[in-house]
């Protein structure tokens, strides 16, 4: 499955933190969306296969939260806003 | 094209489709699309994300709009065009989650994600959107399924 073109924002996000900090992109849980539906959207944002998807949708249902991507804050912030169309509740934490 | 069926007898769906959208008018009202970091204080950036994202879903809901406008809808034939189905998947998403917030608040989240409780002693209100909420749920799952 493909992934979805990254859009394109703003650089909103300040020369230190893009280069010298690891940023979490994390999903929360939520009442709502269908497991099958989270396992979708993880596919197509980051290109899981169904197994790793899976995985994490679990986690999420399970634990409430789970870190689906780790890297600098400007993609972090792509994935989210990605993650957030698709109507998962979506934070970014700041690896310290 | 996406066709298929729902799984649902077609006097349900005929009795939902007012309900959804009914719910699917005031969806927009209830989506919080916040910046995803806890204490960011640039107005600029908070601003920029937001009207990004309902921007973006609007096309969502145009999307999802049409869907419901087709005569087969009431039928329970979903016909959606392929380039339109992400956009009709979140946006059901969107009405799903105005429905839990707004008119199933008799229920817990257990009792949704189990079903296990006794519908009948709920309002009836609340049967008729939770009626609603699981077909939103239908279109998804059959939607997921044709996309493969």
């Amino acid at each position: 499955m493909s992934t979805l073109p990254i859009p394109e924002i703003q650089n909103l996000t300040n020369e230190e933190d893009q280069l010298d900090s690891v940023w979490h992109v994390i999903v929360l849980n939520d009442p709502v969306n269908l497991m099958s539906y989270v396992v979708m959207v993880f596919k197509k944002i980051f290109g899981f296969d169904e197994s790793k998807a899976t995985k994490h949708m679990l986690e999420v249902h399970q634990k409430g939260r789970s870190t689906v991507w780790t890297g600098n804050r400007e993609r972090a912030e792509s994935y989210a806003y990605q993650l957030q169309h698709w109507r998962l509740q979506t934070i970014l934490e700041k690896d310290d | 094209m996406i066709e298929f069926n729902l799984r649902v007898d077609s006097r349900v769906t005929r009795a939902v489709a007012p309900v959804i959208l009914q719910a699917f008018e005031h969806s927009r009202e209830g989506v919080t699309l916040e910046y995803p970091l806890e204490g960011e204080g640039d107005q600029d950036l908070l601003s920029s994300w937001q009207n990004d994202l309902q921007e973006d879903c609007k096309n969502d809901r145009a999307s999802f709009q049409a869907m419901l406008q087709n005569h087969k809808f009431q039928h329970g034939y979903i016909e959606v065009a392929h380039e339109h189905a992400d956009q009709v998947l979140r946006s059901a998403t969107e009405v799903r989650m105005y429905i839990r917030g707004n008119q199933l608040t008799e229920f817990s989240d257990e009792e949704l994600e189990s079903g296990n409780f006794s519908l009948g002693k709920k309002s009836p209100s609340s049967q008729t959107f939770y009626l609603a909420y699981l077909v939103l749920a239908e279109i998804q799952e059959g939607l997921i399924q044709q996309l493969g």
